[in-house]
């Protein structure tokens, strides 16, 4: 199975996320796919502030 | 007859170092130290939770890096405002991927529509590799 470097790069991510959360909870396992989405929701928060923010320094 | 014996051995021990190493079932590793949690997730390697992971990662890489051109003054704000819809384009995308798959927990496999969540899966990529650019 051939992978690409990206994505492999963000399975790590991913998994290197999940398993700090987990640990850092006390959890022995973690969901993959809420870890994700909770990665990108975050980064979906982020980047919309900076948007906002911007918007209101122009303004 | 010990040269025969010798030969025989000789000729296992061949056949044993020509044969391919074999491959460990990962949860028999994964028992060793405190990797309990990978059993449950490298046991799903390769289903539908494996192939969707990376892209909503990359999309959040996405983000991360349209914000930093924002802040450094790379991109305007119109230009981040229109890759966030982007992104958000592909993030539903991708969660109607998921609904489309309905993946069973235990086997790691669609239930639902897989032609559709293929489909659904590499439309959301396309999108992303646009937003990578």
């Amino acid at each position: 199975m051939k992978i690409k470097v990206v994505d492999a790069r963000a399975i790590i991510e991913a998994l290197t996320n999940g398993i700090d959360d987990a640990m850092a909870h006390g959890r022995h396992e973690f969901d993959l796919t809420a870890t994700v989405e909770a990665i990108d929701d975050r980064a979906r928060e982020d980047l919309q502030k900076a948007i906002d923010a911007a918007r209101k320094a122009g303004a | 007859m010990k040269v025969i014996l010798a030969c025989a051995a000789l000729l296992v021990s061949a056949a044993v170092s020509a044969a391919p190493p074999a491959i460990e079932p990962i949860e028999a590793n994964a028992q060793v130290g405190s990797g309990v949690h990978m059993t449950a997730t490298l046991a799903t390697f390769g289903s539908f939770e494996w192939k969707r992971a990376p892209s909503v990662t990359r999309l959040a890489i996405a983000r991360r890096t349209v914000l930093t051109d924002l802040r450094n003054g790379r991109i305007g704000v119109d230009r981040a405002e229109v890759l966030q819809k982007r992104a958000d384009n592909v993030r539903s995308l991708l969660d109607r991927a998921k609904a489309a798959c309905r993946q069973d927990d235990r086997t790691a496999k669609c239930r639902g529509d897989e032609a559709a969540t293929e489909r659904l899966l590499a439309q959301a990529n396309a999108e992303l590799a646009v937003i990578f650019k």
